[in-house]
């Protein structure tokens, strides 16, 4: 089974993941496991910081579209950082760059 | 646009020696893999090169890897209901380069899994995303034509096409393809 390779840290009372590889549907279930625990435990400001990230499908979108809902229930919010162009294209063909702060 | 009529049916006969025969400097390409998420990484391999040899850059060519990508994540899911024991057949072929056709790519996808209707998805609600119908959407954002058809004895045909220049997504402005004919 494909293992998610992933950095947790916690700065200024925000909760950062940064995944590594190329993310699909393989991992869209550990990474919901992973932001539902972290979210779990307090902090309700994630970013995803996917500057390693080379890929992402509708299956990643979906999962951080729960991860965004999860945070809102908490009061907090889920943003998306340090895309490459083409995951930034992927959230774009999504129509949700707005909706993950993506610039 | 004027769009190439939807190649012939996959299953009729002469299909191993007739797809895409008609100029044999095209490229063609065929893979088949099973109905596995581990094989993902090798069809976005596949897909990547071939686009790359039929003049494809980015962002282009990865939106086609991407559409193929979720494709296959939708045969998986529900053609085989996630089940790792089918075949999913991918076959590549560079389009116009023996006519007047327009030049691009085509990629069919072949399952013997079970037929599920495809249905247009205009727009979505934050609350009403989920991944498969995400995934249409993006499926048709990044083509200019998509085809859908049953198999005879079961399964479903899919082709997608993408043309070098001009054509628009399959999901701006005209009417989406749903299932047979051009987008725009």
């Amino acid at each position: 089974m494909t293992e998610l390779r992933y950095d947790v840290r916690r700065e200024d009372g925000r909760l950062v993941i940064v995944p590594e590889g190329e993310l699909d549907m393989r991992v869209a279930p550990r990474l919901r496991q992973v932001l539902q625990d972290e979210l779990a435990q307090g902090p309700s400001e994630v970013i995803v910081d996917l500057r390693h990230i080379g890929f992402i499908d509708s299956s990643i979108i979906a999962t951080l579209v729960g991860g965004l809902k999860l945070a809102r229930k908490k009061g907090g919010t889920l943003r998306v950082t340090h895309c490459r162009p083409a995951v930034r294209d992927t959230f774009e063909i999504a129509r949700l760059l707005d909706v993950f702060g993506i610039e | 646009m004027t769009a190439d009529p939807p190649p012939p049916p996959a299953d009729g006969p002469g299909e191993e020696g007739e797809h895409g025969a008609t100029d044999p400097a095209a490229l063609r390409a065929e893979v088949v893999f099973p109905s596995s998420a581990r094989y993902l990484p090798l069809a976005r391999g596949h897909v990547r090169w071939f686009c790359g040899e039929c003049g494809f850059a980015d962002p282009v060519a990865s939106r086609l890897v991407l559409a193929v990508v979720e494709a296959i994540t939708n045969i998986i899911r529900h053609a085989y209901d996630g089940a790792p024991e089918g075949m999913v057949r991918l076959r590549a072929r560079q389009l116009g380069r023996a006519s007047a056709a327009r030049p691009g790519v085509e990629f069919e996808l072949l399952d013997r899994g079970r037929y599920v209707e495809r249905r247009a998805r205009r727009g979505r609600r934050l609350e009403d995303v989920r991944p498969g119908g995400l995934g249409e959407h993006m499926i048709r954002r990044c083509l200019d034509e998509i085809h859908c058809e049953p198999r005879p004895g079961g399964g479903t045909r899919l082709v997608l096409r993408k043309y070098l220049e001009g054509g628009g997504d399959a999901g701006s402005g005209a009417q989406p393809a749903a299932d047979g004919g051009p987008a725009g």
